[in-house]
């Protein structure tokens, strides 16, 4: 896929398991995403309030601060209310574990280890287009 | 006939002819002794009648030589003490008659003078019918005698096994209560007072429904869903597991087995046993929150292993490689895949002992998403050369169902049908409706399944040894998950199936499925 420079969409990956990590990076990079990292919840809400992404991609179970706290956080700052975002995890969307964000609209949710890393790339791509 | 003027003599012959007569025309036996030498003087009509002896067989005999009497000793002791007392009576005396008949009497006899002589007059009365009845009576009165010992040691038996039931039922580790028609408590065994936290005369005569039931989420097991009141109304067996709140209002989880008692047709009321479950669903529930756990611990290297193979399927260096490392790649990726879909049932199943399973439903169109399903499942289909085929009904409406869990019931269900299909073999999906379900069914015409093993399939890790045969990896899940899943949505699943024929997979959902 050929961007435009300044139509470069921004992906933040938050996410513990530094092989997933590695992984989206690769893959988000050769279509052409600019992908930042983070490893837990924490220093994800640090890089979405800096770099204000246009997406981000977030896993559930993380250490320091797991990614539904990072979440409500997020919408509650004014800049990152409305961003985009994509739950990438190995739980279900119980109640339980996710309250009241699975209905979040800007908010999708994948299943890591049900899914296709090229349904998932599919997938973002359509998110922007 | 005798006038005014009669003479004393007129007189005497009048009196003798009366006496005569009495004498002749008596119902009663009358004998007339020499009282010196205990001679017959006279017998009357009816005793020659009554003993069978005519008058001249009797006249100038003693009575004990004409064999009346038994006991000659006895009679003769008798006839000495009548001639000293002047009076005798027996209120029964066997008499023999002349052809050995006995007949029963009363003996009366007095002494008295006639002139000079002394005389004794025997009446002997017949009291053989009397004494028939008062036989029969004595036999009858001996019968009632024994029936009453009878009953009195069948009473006494029954006490004896209405004791040893009591402690029986006092000493099982189970509460029991027995409730009649109305389900109003008539006992109530010491464990059950104890377990309830209830006295007997607190809930003696009170219906055993005014106790509160619940789920597990606290919501009140309404009356027409308890098991005393589905026991009552079906007269079967009922088993259920609720939370039972106590007087002192704490909780605890209880199974109950309800089962009618029954004379001949006629019900009764229930004998409820219930038990004390709090240990089993603690264990029930560690085991199953450690299976979610230890599952998704296992998804993560899975699924990170389940992304690289796929981005590296995607080079070139794979993709031009000799067929034996593309070969070795596929044996990964499958193996791979088989663990996460084994993982992922090992879940659902954890999810629903746990009665955590996600419900999100949404309206959808059934016949797209097992149209989807068909589509994903031909790959496999061709793989084993099996012709799937859909056959639907016009006018299938939609549901409201979480549509992830559905897909993975069709799924389920259509794999098993190919799996287990022969070569070449079909897989017919039919999809119709009725007043208020839809009806899906899935027909192969495989290897079947044994009458036997039919009542197994939905059990967990439940295998046939062909599907152990045909599909070793099989985890014995599915077939649990699909009905758990079914039934959860209030709908039914049923399999008919003949060995070497095929089996076909009914599932029927309400058309107005509640969320929640």
């Amino acid at each position: 896929m050929i961007k435009i420079k300044n139509d470069i969409k921004k992906i933040l990956v938050v996410e513990d398991e530094i092989p997933y990590l590695k992984i989206l990076n690769r893959e988000l990079t050769e279509r052409g995403y600019k992908v930042i990292e983070a490893a837990n919840g924490e220093k994800g809400l640090e890089q979405a309030k800096l770099e204000n992404p246009d997406l981000i991609l977030l896993d559930i179970k993380m250490p320091k601060m797991d990614g539904i706290t990072m979440l409500k956080l997020l919408r509650k700052d004014e800049v990152c209310k409305k961003t985009k975002v994509i739950i990438l995890t190995n739980f279900e969307p119980d109640k339980k574990i996710l309250g009241g964000v699975v209905d979040d609209k800007p908010s999708y949710y994948f299943i890591k280890s049900d899914t296709k890393l090229n349904d998932l790339i599919t997938k973002i791509d359509k998110l922007f287009t | 006939m005798p006038t005014r003027n009669s003479t004393t003599e007129d007189k005497l012959r009048f009196s003798e002819l009366r006496y005569r007569r009495l004498f002749e025309a008596a119902q009663d036996g009358i004998l007339i002794l020499d009282s010196y030498s205990g001679k017959i003087i006279d017998a009357n009509p009816f005793l020659q009648k009554l003993l069978g002896y005519s008058e001249k067989e009797l006249l100038g005999k003693k009575l004990w030589q004409i064999g009346v009497f038994k006991d000659i000793v006895d009679s003769k002791n008798a006839f000495v003490s009548l001639q000293t007392k002047g009076y005798i009576r027996y209120k029964d005396l066997p008499l023999e008659t002349k052809d050995g008949r006995i007949v029963d009497v009363e003996f009366v006899s007095n002494l008295y003078n006639v002139g000079d002589l002394k005389v004794i007059q025997c009446n002997i009365r017949d009291i053989s019918d009397r004494i028939k009845v008062e036989r029969k009576q004595e036999r009858t009165r001996k019968a009632m005698l024994n029936i009453m010992e009878d009953l009195e040691s069948a009473k006494n038996a029954m006490e004896v096994a209405k004791v040893m039931d009591d402690a029986m039922l006092a000493s099982i580790g189970e509460g029991l209560i027995t409730v009649d028609n109305d389900g109003r408590v008539m006992s109530i065994n010491k464990i059950a007072q104890e377990m309830l936290g209830w006295k007997l005369s607190e809930l003696l005569g009170k219906k055993i429904t005014n106790l509160p039931l619940e789920d597990e989420t606290g919501q009140i097991i309404p009356f027409n869903k308890r098991p005393t009141t589905i026991a009552l109304h079906s007269g079967q067996t009922t088993r259920a597991s609720h939370f039972f709140v106590r007087k002192n209002k704490t909780k605890f989880p209880i199974a109950v087995t309800a089962t009618p008692i029954k004379l001949g047709k006629q019900q009764l009321g229930l004998i409820e046993i219930i038990r004390d479950i709090t240990y089993e669903t603690e264990v029930d529930k560690a085991k199953s929150e450690f299976v979610s756990l230890a599952s998704h611990q296992l998804r993560t290297p899975l699924g990170i292993a389940k992304w690289y193979l796929e981005a590296l399927g995607n080079e070139e260096y794979i993709k031009k490689a000799p067929v034996e490392i593309q070969s070795y790649f596929s044996e990964i990726t499958t193996s791979n895949e088989r663990v996460l879909r084994l993982v992922g049932d090992l879940l659902s199943v954890s999810r629903i002992d746990q009665r955590r399973v996600k419900n999100a439903p949404h309206v959808i169109d059934p016949v797209n998403l097992i149209n989807g399903v068909l589509t994903q499942m031909q790959i496999v289909a061709k793989r084993r050369k099996v012709k799937l085929n859909f056959i639907c009904d016009n006018n299938i409406p939609s549901i409201n169902i979480d549509s992830l869990r559905f897909h993975e019931v069709i799924e389920n269900l259509i794999g098993n049908a190919i799996e287990y299909s022969k070569d070449r073999g079909t897989v017919d999906v039919t999809v119709n409706k009725n007043s208020n379900s839809i009806i899906i069914s899935v027909k192969d015409r495989g290897f079947g399944i044994s009458q036997a093993d039919q009542k197994n399939i939905f059990t967990k890790f439940f295998r046939t040894e062909k599907a152990i045969q045909l599909n070793p990896e099989g985890s014995g899940l599915g077939l649990y998950v699909v009905k758990s899943y079914v039934e959860g949505w209030g709908g039914q699943i049923s399999a008919k199936s003949v060995l070497d024929k095929g089996s076909t997979f009914t599932i029927s959902l309400p058309i107005m499925i509640g969320g929640d």
